[in-house]
């Protein structure tokens, strides 16, 4: 597993936190992470994003196509902990509405 | 201009050659004898110095065997004229002496000597240092030609990037000027980015302004980002009325979705101007805010439709937003390489922090937007940057 991406399971839910910046260096190999992560038997899935530092428009795409595979077999994906400059591209892209991101993670972990 | 000591692939190949320059006959023919057994080394005995160079440039060496005194010119000078020389200054040269004395030691190396043995040295000695400084040398070369090839396929691949982003500005539309006045400042990043923007009156009353990155950087990007231009300057997008941001949005979804476009994506602003109603229509799709600075006032209007960017998931629905222009009134319209840079002290700038930087009053023209440019450079102490720059400037006229 890369520096990228530290996971856990909580009550069921696989719980990824995101370190570091998404961006056009990072953003491929840590969706391959992610996407292995989910691919298990994993339905519910949370991404906190405390320490994640920056998230280019490239950097979407590891929430987008975490999204897309876990909405295939029925699964929800959801956020939080997003730091202000997060939190601001994630509204422009509305991913903050679609993905249900909360403040923090005990809200997260209690809205499944 | 070429440098000669960078030999062709099939020399680095052609094994270990010896040179030995001694002006006594007799010495030649005893290091010819004690290198015959090895068949790995290829010998060659040059007995005038004053032909030397010449010998040398012909049989290009993999190491020297370089007497000390001569007739005419001594060993040592010889061996300055070799590392002098494009084709032979890298080759190895083992000055050979009859004195085992450490200042004649110490001036051999001072003067370029690679090595230094008393003569005759034993048999294995000799081989053993042929080995030793050929294979450092043919070494080199091979480092040498696999630079030189690198740097060569590096020139080549910065020139066909080169071309692909004066390929994309040539497709960029002319400054606007007449009911509503358009300039731009876009500046290519080293390797290519996604970015272009257009602008066109649809009709007498309508005027159609977009901007687009695709996310990421390459040819592919600037390759899908001229499709996404040719779509929207060619009407070639179905159904789709220019007039509706958010259908014209929805259509461009649908067009390029990503899974049918290498995993590709972009954010995009369009908004249409009508002129009769001085309203202007927007959408937007994971692109930053335009910025509506409304006359006197240094706080802009941000004109934003959250959204995810165009091609992420199958049937997204764009709102529209709506806004009433003023005369005077300015608008800006841009890709977030204008302000996605880094401080000298590695913090990111903010779209906050890049706002106050269009709030001064500018001078009118392309030299007002290249002005911002210049001050974004300096904040990030370099003029080369890291995600293509586009700034639109949209000027509403004093009278409406």
């Amino acid at each position: 597993m890369g520096n990228n991406i530290q996971s856990r399971q909580q009550d069921g839910i696989l719980v990824c936190s995101l370190s570091g910046r998404l961006d056009a260096v990072s953003a491929s190999e840590t969706s391959n992470e992610l996407l292995e992560l989910i691919a298990g038997n994993f339905v519910n899935v949370l991404l906190n994003l405390e320490n994640l530092e920056y998230v280019s428009s490239l950097g979407l795409r590891v929430f987008v196509q975490a999204a897309k595979q876990l909405g295939a077999k029925g699964g929800t994906l959801k956020l939080c902990s997003a730091t202000s400059p997060v939190r601001k591209v994630l509204e422009i892209s509305a991913l903050d509405t679609l993905l249900d991101l909360r403040d923090d993670e005990a809200d997260a972990l209690g809205s499944f | 201009m070429k440098d000669m000591s960078i030999l062709e692939p099939d020399e680095t190949s052609r094994g270990v050659r010896v040179l030995l320059v001694d002006d006594q006959r007799m010495v030649g023919e005893a290091v010819r004898r004690m290198v015959q057994g090895e068949d790995w080394i290829e010998f060659k005995y040059c007995q005038n110095p004053e032909e030397a160079v010449a010998v040398a440039e012909d049989f290009r060496p993999t190491v020297i065997l370089q007497d000390l005194v001569m007739p005419g010119i001594d060993g040592l000078s010889l061996v300055e004229i070799y590392k002098t020389n494009d084709i032979l200054k890298h080759v190895p040269a083992i000055v050979l002496s009859s004195q085992e004395d450490p200042v004649i030691k110490a001036e051999s190396f001072a003067r370029g000597a690679n090595d230094y043995l008393v003569k005759l040295p034993d048999r294995i000695e000799l081989v053993a240092r042929i080995r030793h400084h050929s294979e450092g040398y043919i070494h080199l070369l091979e480092r040498n030609a696999a630079f030189h090839a690198l740097a060569e396929s590096q020139r080549i691949l910065a020139a066909e990037l080169a071309e692909a982003a004066d390929y994309v500005r040539s497709l960029l539309p002319a400054p606007l000027d007449g009911k509503v006045n358009i300039r731009w400042d876009f500046e290519s990043c080293s390797s290519v980015g996604g970015d272009s923007f257009g602008y066109r009156w649809i009709d007498d009353d309508n005027l159609i302004i977009y901007v687009l990155d695709v996310c990421g950087h390459g040819v592919g990007a600037a390759l899908l980002s001229v499709s996404v231009m040719n779509a929207l300057s060619g009407n070639t997008l179905g159904e789709a009325d220019f007039r509706h941001p958010g259908e014209v949005l929805r259509r461009l979804n649908e067009v390029f979705e990503m899974e049918r476009h290498n995993n590709m994506y972009f954010t995009m602003w369009f908004g249409v101007y009508n002129r009769q109603s001085q309203q202007l229509r927007f959408a937007s799709g994971g692109h930053p805010p335009a910025l509506l600075f409304k006359d006197g006032q240094t706080d802009p209007v941000r004109l934003v439709t959250p959204a995810l960017p165009i091609g992420t998931m199958p049937g997204l629905v764009f709102k529209e937003g709506e806004v009433h222009i003023d005369a005077s009134d300015r608008l800006y319209v841009y890709s977030d390489g204008v302000y996605e840079i880094r401080y000298e002290d590695g913090h990111e700038m903010t779209l906050d922090e890049f706002i106050p930087l269009l709030s001064k009053p500018l001078d009118t023209g392309v030299d007002g937007l290249m002005s911002i440019r210049e001050t974004v450079a300096k904040i990030q102490n370099s003029e080369i940057f890291e995600d293509d720059f586009s700034l639109v400037e949209i000027r509403f006229p004093v009278c409406l």
